[in-house]
């Protein structure tokens, strides 16, 4: 049978059907919580689809995030709250979109935007992942070695913040993943004699812990918030769209198109393909003294642009195995414990779980649409909770997320450590999603590392020999140079002046 | 707690130096100049060279002593209670969840956190027990996760 066949029968099933409206509805729900982000839709997520064969658990995934992602609008253009951080960028034309009385329009734009982003950034994904296998089935340890260099710098020095607290959260991570057995000599690691830990830091819990119970500390101690007052959606929500895609193409196509390249990029995910695509937009804007004051332009852009990013962010996590943001950082821990080792491998052993993960983009984006409309229709409700309802039982998902994983209350241990730690690591301005990165990273980068300088016998000019590993090679040099020429050359004309 | 530049570096440095030490009791794989202490010592290094950097610029650019100062949130009323009850209710499940089953634990720890963050207590009350019911027959009975149990609450599994 033909894997696209096969794929469509993986994916057509009452079960996985089922799977994917209801992780869809949870998505709809996290995002529009503000504060509550798709990567800790994801982290509540994965306890759930542990129990799952792989295509559920994927589609579970795909679907909770790019619905997240819309959702965050809703709060923002409703409350001036971004539900996620991929929302900020244009929060305050949303916002005053919905004081002029057209916040219809402005959730309709996210929506629709936001599904035609998806839509190209699936395209892409489709088109470009294969070619990309066949390319990467030539990489040796070299190659893979460069990629996750780069794309651990990468992670750093697009993160928000000082690149040095970038390093640091990566340095976090890194140490993280040297505990345990599996390292070149199979010596216990920073095990302290726990039988537990010989395993390595439980990914899992690590992650709920960094993304989740963090989060859980931080609506402990915030005292400020006050109860606002939600604004109904007023206004056609699909109406108004076809006027705003004949007026903006070149701004749909230009959002999509970034959004994608930019969530390919490793470490950098949604949020930071919105901002940069808001900026785009506003650089090339005929308006752009509107922007900030209600326009829909820089909604439209960056909109499609950070959906398009999360369909970007799978380009390097199924080709090569190095995730592209923490939620497809999180994906391959999903599909390690699943006995599934993303990289181009998967290409030729299972074709059809990536066809089917093709299908599930497809169709998560497309039920995007009616349950979004649902959605801005019951936004009234779901903005009611209360945090303080909410986050109580967000932590007794966490422990008992933590707790499923090895059915030990060691993994709860593991959680509140790494709640701590993100907390402590926010506080201090340090980026969480590197310090992610290098636990998922980490092994790969010491066994290409490990295994590259024996086949070198100890030469690191090997490393350069090869000429796509070369060109990573300088690449990479390249991202950790430039920013400091940059540097020097501007203290000596400060100087000169 | 926040960290200013020169106590993070000085931190990273004491890292450092503190993963280098115990790197030394790791062994190389036969015959190789690598092994198993390779990627420590490397972190160690870089642990190291980026204290320095941070505090070197730290000190040329203002001249600043280490610091550690409150984080703004500690001063607000019930702010570090709320922080304590968080850790304080993860423990407490650790340690009481096997002696006392899932369900009583997940109640109180759902309802404390609840009466912390100002959530009325009857109200705190239903919901706290709404929710851990429903946690646990999601996970206990559909996904058969062995949460603990005990025997006078036998009937719920």
């Amino acid at each position: 049978m033909s894997p696209i066949i096969e794929a469509f029968g993986l994916v057509f099933q009452p079960y996985v059907l089922l799977v994917i409206l209801g992780s869809a509805a949870f998505g709809m729900f996290v995002g529009a919580i503000p504060g509550l982000t798709a990567t800790m839709a994801t982290a509540l997520l994965v306890p759930i689809t542990f129990f799952m064969d792989p295509v559920p658990a994927i589609a579970a995934i795909v679907t909770a995030t790019a619905m997240a992602i819309f959702a965050g609008d809703i709060p923002g253009a409703l409350l001036r709250m971004p539900g996620t951080p991929a929302s900020a960028a244009y929060v305050d034309d949303s916002y005053k979109m919905t004081r002029a009385g057209r916040s219809g329009e402005a959730l309709g734009a996210a929506l629709v935007f936001s599904s035609i982003g998806g839509i190209f950034g699936t395209i892409v994904l489709m088109t470009s992942s294969p070619v990309l296998a066949d390319i990467a089935l030539r990489f040796s340890s070299f190659e893979y070695f460069w990629l996750v260099v780069l794309g651990l710098s990468c992670a750093i020095f697009v993160s928000p913040g000082a690149a040095s607290r970038g390093l640091i959260a990566l340095l976090i991570g890194l140490f993280a993943s040297t505990v345990g057995i599996d390292n070149p000599a199979g010596q216990p690691r920073y095990t302290f004699g726990s039988v537990e830990l010989l395993a390595g830091v439980q990914f899992i819990p690590a992650m709920i812990g960094l993304f989740a119970v963090s989060e859980v500390l931080r609506a402990a101690v915030d005292r400020t918030r006050t109860p606002q007052t939600v604004m109904p959606a007023r206004g056609g929500i699909f109406g108004p769209q076809w006027t705003n895609l004949r007026r903006y193409p070149v701004q749909v196509l230009r959002g999509s198109a970034f959004g994608t390249a930019i969530g390919a990029l490793p470490g950098a995910g949604a949020d930071i393909a919105a901002w940069i695509s808001y900026a785009i937009s506003k650089r090339f804007s005929k308006q752009p003294e509107q922007f900030g004051h209600g326009h829909v332009e820089g909604l439209v852009e960056a909109g499609a642009a950070n959906n398009g990013a999360v369909s970007g962010a799978w380009i390097p996590a199924l080709v090569f195995g190095i995730p592209g943001d923490s939620i497809t950082a999180i994906v391959i821990g999903v599909l390690y414990i699943k006995g599934i080792n993303p990289g181009p491998t998967v290409f030729i052993n299972d074709p059809q779980l990536i066809y089917a993960v093709f299908i599930v983009f497809l169709l998560a984006n497309l039920i995007m649409l009616p349950l979004g409309w649902v959605a801005i229709k019951a936004a009234g409700t779901l903005l009611s909770v209360p945090r303080s309802v909410l986050m109580p039982i967000i932590l007794m998902f966490c422990i008992v997320g933590s707790f499923a994983i090895n059915n030990s209350v060691f993994g709860v241990g593991i959680m509140l450590v790494f709640g701590l730690l993100g907390f402590v690591m926010e506080e201090n301005d340090i980026p969480i999603a590197p310090a992610i990165l290098g636990l998922v990273l980490g092994p790969m980068l010491e066994r290409n590392f490990i295994t590259s300088m024996i086949k070198a016998d100890g030469d690191p000019m090997a490393f350069f020999e090869r000429p796509i590993a070369a060109g990573l090679g300088a690449f990479t040099l390249a991202v950790w140079c430039i920013p400091v020429l940059a540097w020097l050359i501007r203290r000596r004309s400060d100087a000169a002046a | 707690m926040k960290f200013n530049d020169v106590s993070l570096g000085i931190l990273l440095m004491l890292a450092g130096g503190a993963i280098w030490l115990s790197a030394q009791q790791f062994s190389r794989l036969p015959n190789q100049a690598y092994g198993s202490e390779t990627m420590p010592l490397a972190l160690s290094a870089v642990a190291v060279i980026l204290g320095v950097f941070m505090v070197g610029r730290s000190l040329v650019a203002g001249g600043r002593w280490p610091s550690v100062s409150r984080a703004e949130w500690t001063l607000a009323r019930g702010a570090v209670a709320g922080f304590v009850a968080v850790i304080g209710l993860i423990l407490a499940y650790i340690v009481l969840a096997d002696r006392l089953g899932f369900l009583p634990v997940a109640v109180a720890v759902i309802w404390s956190l609840m009466v912390v963050m100002r959530v009325r207590w009857w109200l705190a009350g239903i919901l706290s027990f709404v929710a851990a019911l429903a946690i646990q027959q999601a996970f206990g009975r559909l996904l058969l996760v062995p949460l603990p149990r005990t025997e006078y609450l036998q009937f719920i599994w």
